[in-house]
């Protein structure tokens, strides 16, 4: 539980920060974790770290390099994955359009996933991180809820739901 | 005499000056009249030089906007019928071939399918022409593959089907095609015919003009124009239709200066687009691109020589030529442009006879001539005029990305005369008519959208217009209140169905009924529901409060102008059936209210995206609470006013509805959702009498015949993480062991406090007072995929 909070933060922590960022970011290399999402890709300018424990990820200040994973914690559970591949390829589309700061490509895409996969609450909690990129926290509160309301209780989408509403609410 | 002599040649000499001097004079005043005429024609030329540089280059055709169905996506894993594919290839004016040669062609076998598909430029991602293959197991696309690279594709986005037009009253309709868009045999055919020695004139075409007026002078009249491409485009440009000698010269003056600034690609793609090529009612059809379409359902590259030569022989005359209306007198210029194109070595003798001999395969019916859904035109005509003005989408060229499902609103229709009809016939009654939508829950999108049992009036629309009270269709609403408080209220609360009576402020007694007259005495909350008691239902307002079902029901969404009195809570609020849909998918979505939509985006005429309208959420209800809502819905469909579904889609296909029936059975309402689709039926009269229907009789049977085509899956019940589903006595409202005879299982939250019994028999003795406890993750994690 810990360990999911804890990845939780540090993405929310990536996309704050990737908020105020200017850069564009690039992509980050495939880390531990098989299935990149819209957060784990979010552009970091300085030094993070994870919930006051060891540094995750650093790069060099002010350059728009790569971004450099000394990630050391474990993966965390695997989430529910897509089961049609149409719609992993849709939000692959979504992350790559995320990574460019196109948010309305980057919904669309999801919402097409979302024709394919209606119930699948990664692709909701995917656009929820988008929403609250794009600015409109209101509006990924709501779809963060969502997920969770399609998620099975005590599941690792369930958690990782639920702390990013906790996450979007204290920020709020 | 020498002095006369003298001064008579002097005189002469003085003549001969004197003449001198005019012919001097003459000449000068020739040259200076010449100069100025000269500089008047030069400037004249300037001028037009002029206007023909800034409106060629800045011309943009009006075009007025198209509106799209939702495009057809293609993956593994898709369910879809053989048959579907293959109407989706139908709609798309694909031509069905033994073997695929070209764009536009599919083939398709028992279980596979194989097609050329065609392009299309999507803002958010363009869909490249590809030859693809598809794979078909059962009604499931089994798998996708590129024919030419055999590597399995994961998503194909077929090419959307235009479902109408927003057009001004009188206007010129094209579809613009680029230079490299144009075939090359068509570019050399047009060419052959019209203008032979377009490549090599500079605008005017001195010996074809000659030619012509040599033949002219034999023929003693106009026989032959000799009128070049590039002054034909000038004139449909930029002149009148007058034929004078200034016109001709200014028409010419005009070719030079088009000649002397742009190539001939450009000169020739103006052109093609430029064209009058038919009238269609009030909408001149221009340029080849939707000529193609107009007269043969299909773009101008996958049409074949003898079709080219068609069109190609209509510039002459486009009404005397017009394949459908006159179509001899189109065959035989058909024939002479083929014998023309032989002539020059454009057609082999064989293919151009064998061209010759065959029929125009016109194609009978207009293209798109009309809005052929225009009850959902008007929808998205509604959402658009609140983006753009008029004249904006008359001409500015927009494209219309909208959610309708092609196939879908089709068989809806059909479904709507036919199921109408039946009733009308069944129960001897008439004038009935019908409205209503099917909507994807999760996103809002309007799926197909009926508004008369005539599917091609476009007239008052009663899906969005038509506000009528809604009868029992809100008593969810009402329960949802209730329910949200679940400390005090539980699926098997008991509730009094008794006789009320209650004043209005003005001394006014109102005195509700039962459907069937009687009382009904003490049930269940959930019983109360299934079987849609009016005075149950009122004493649990009463016991609520009516002023804050009042305020629940606008907090819902159900509208801001709902009265404080009693009588809301049997329907007497009114809503369109648009509105009640959008109402009803917060039960769809556990509580979370989805706007509907039938716009996804708007491109401008080079496909870049103006304005996304995207998937916004608010939420009105808890999980929780929608979840007990929901069960009681499923059970109005299993058992109660809604088993009518149940005998159509079978028992163990879960499905959540509410009928509703308004006074003197003015309305007939039907409000019903599976896991993926929900949908809002209404059955009832223009002057708002009695049409002797139920909401069960009359729109519940209309829902059952939408769904039944509609890819309609069985509703999911989530019980959330708040609610155990545990076996208990309706009767007693009291927990019992899950074998006995009377226990039914529901789900209950777990601030609800109930009696639990260990015996079946509900005796005193045994009960006690006991929480709900919260179960273990395993067993919440199983309930919910139960």
């Amino acid at each position: 539980m810990l360990n999911t909070a804890r990845t939780a933060s540090l993405g929310l922590y990536l996309v704050m920060l990737c908020a105020c960022a200017g850069n564009r970011p690039s992509p980050a290399p495939i880390e531990e974790r098989g299935r990149q999402t819209i957060e784990d890709r979010a552009p970091t300018q300085t030094r993070v770290e994870a919930n006051a424990r060891e540094p995750v990820v650093t790069v060099a200040p002010s350059e728009p390099g790569p971004i450099v994973s000394t990630k050391t914690d474990t993966a965390p559970e695997a989430v529910a994955p897509l089961q049609i591949a149409a719609a992993e390829t849709l939000l692959q589309s979504a992350i790559v359009a995320a990574s460019e700061k196109d948010w309305d490509r980057a919904q669309a895409s999801l919402e097409r996933a979302l024709r394919i996969e209606p119930d699948s609450p990664t692709l909701w909690r995917q656009l929820a991180y988008v929403h609250y990129r794009s600015g409109d926290s209101d509006q990924a509160l709501l779809h963060a809820k969502r997920a969770q309301s399609l998620s099975a209780p005590g599941s690792a989408e369930y958690r990782e739901a639920v702390s990013l509403i906790s996450q979007i609410e204290t920020r709020r | 005499m020498a002095k006369k002599r003298a001064s008579k040649r002097s005189a002469r000499r003085k003549k001969s000056i004197k003449r001198g001097a005019i012919v001097t004079r003459g000449i000068f005043y020739l040259r200076h009249c010449l100069f100025w005429f000269g500089l008047i024609v030069a400037a004249y030329w300037l001028w037009l030089d002029r206007q023909v540089a800034t409106t060629f280059e800045s011309r943009q055709w009006d075009l007025p906007a198209r509106v799209f169905a939702r495009p057809v996506e293609l993956y593994p894993g898709l369910s879809i019928s053989r048959e579907q594919l293959i109407s989706a290839f139908e709609q798309m004016d694909y031509r069905r071939v033994g073997v695929v040669q070209g764009e536009g062609q599919y083939a398709a076998s028992e279980r596979r399918i194989e097609a050329h598909i065609r392009g299309f430029e999507f803002w958010d991602e363009p869909q490249p022409a590809q030859r693809v293959s598809i794979d078909l197991a059962g009604d499931m696309l089994h798998a996708l593959n590129d024919l030419d690279t055999a590597d399995a594709i994961d998503l194909l986005r077929l090419e959307p089907v235009e479902i109408g037009r927003i057009n001004p009253i009188q206007f010129e309709d094209r579809k613009l095609l680029q230079f490299k868009e144009l075939p090359t045999e068509f570019v050399a055919a047009l060419i052959a015919v019209e203008d032979r020695r377009f490549h090599q004139h500079f605008g005017i075409d001195l010996i074809g003009l000659a030619r012509a007026m040599v033949a002219n002078l034999r023929a003693g009249g106009l026989v032959q124009g000799g009128s070049t491409l590039t002054q034909q485009l000038v004139k449909n440009f930029y002149l009148t239709r007058e034929r004078t000698i200034r016109r001709k010269l200014v028409e010419m003056m005009m070719a030079i200066s088009l000649e002397l600034r742009y190539d001939k690609d450009e000169i020739l793609q103006a052109y093609v687009n430029e064209v009058f090529l038919g009238q269609d009612g009030n909408r001149a059809i221009h340029g080849f691109g939707l000529a193609a379409e107009f007269y043969f359902g299909k773009p101008l590259g996958e049409l074949d020589e003898g079709e080219w030569a068609v069109l190609i022989g209509m510039v002459k005359g486009p009404s005397y030529y017009d394949p459908r209306k006159s179509g001899d007198a189109a065959k035989k210029r058909r024939n002479v442009v083929l014998s023309l194109l032989q002539k020059q070595g454009l057609l082999t003798d064989r293919r151009a006879e064998e061209l010759a001999a065959g029929p125009l395969r016109v194609r009978r019916t207009a293209y798109q001539s009309g809005n052929p859904h225009p009850a959902f035109l008007r929808l998205v005509k509604r959402q658009l005029a609140r983006d753009y003005s008029a004249d904006d989408l008359q001409t500015a060229g927009l494209k219309i990305f909208t959610t309708l499902q092609l196939e879908l609103q089709q068989k809806v229709e059909q479904a709507t005369s036919v199921t109408v009809e039946s009733i009308e016939r069944d129960r001897g009654i008439s004038k009935l008519q019908a409205a209503g939508l099917i909507v994807e829950p999760r996103s809002g999108d309007v799926l197909a959208l009926v508004s008369d049992k005539d599917p091609s009036y476009d007239g008052f629309n009663r899906a969005l217009d038509a506000r009528r009270p809604i009868g029992s269709v809100v008593k969810p609403f009402v329960y949802s209140l209730a329910l949200a408080e679940p400390e005090r209220y539980n699926l098997a609360s008991p509730l009094n169905d008794a006789a009320v009576e209650w004043r209005d402020p003005r001394g006014n007694t109102w005195t509700p009924r039962n459907f069937d007259g009687r009382e009904h005495g003490r049930l269940s909350l959930i019983e109360a529901l299934t079987r849609s008691l009016n005075l149950a239902t009122v004493n649990l307002a009463f016991d609520l409060g009516v002023e804050r079902v009042r305020d629940h029901l606008v907090a819902l969404g159900l509208g801001d102008s709902i009265n404080p009195y009693p009588s809301i809570v049997l329907g007497a609020v009114d809503l369109s059936p648009y509105e009640l849909a959008e109402s009803y998918t917060i039960f769809a979505n556990q509580g979370f209210r989805v706007p509907l939509r039938s716009i996804v985006a708007v491109t401008d005429r080079n496909n870049s995206k103006l304005r996304r309208y995207g998937l916004k959420l608010s939420q009105v209800l808890q999980p929780d609470t929608v979840a007990l809502i929901n069960h009681a819905l499923v059970r109005v469909v299993q058992r109660g006013t809604g088993r009518g579904l149940a005998r159509d889609f079978g028992s163990d296909f879960a499905l959540a509805g509410k009928t509703g029936t308004t006074d003197d059975n003015r309305d007939s309402w039907f409000a019903g959702f599976g896991d993926n689709r929900l949908a809002v039926t209404w059955i009832g009269r223009d002057d708002n009498s009695d049409t002797g229907l139920t909401g069960s009789s009359g729109a519940l049977r209309l829902w059952s015949a939408w769904m039944k085509n509609a890819d309609l899956r069985p509703y999911k019940a989530r019980y959330g993480e708040k609610s155990t589903l545990s076996p208990v006595d309706l009767r007693t409202a009291v927990i019992v062991p899950a074998h006995c005879v009377n226990a039914e299982s529901i789900p209950v939250h777990a601030s609800t406090r109930l009696m639990r019994s260990d015996q079946c028999s509900n005796s005193a003795a045994t009960q006690h007072l006991e929480q709900t406890e919260r179960d273990g993750f395993l067993q919440r994690l199983q309930r919910w995929f139960d």
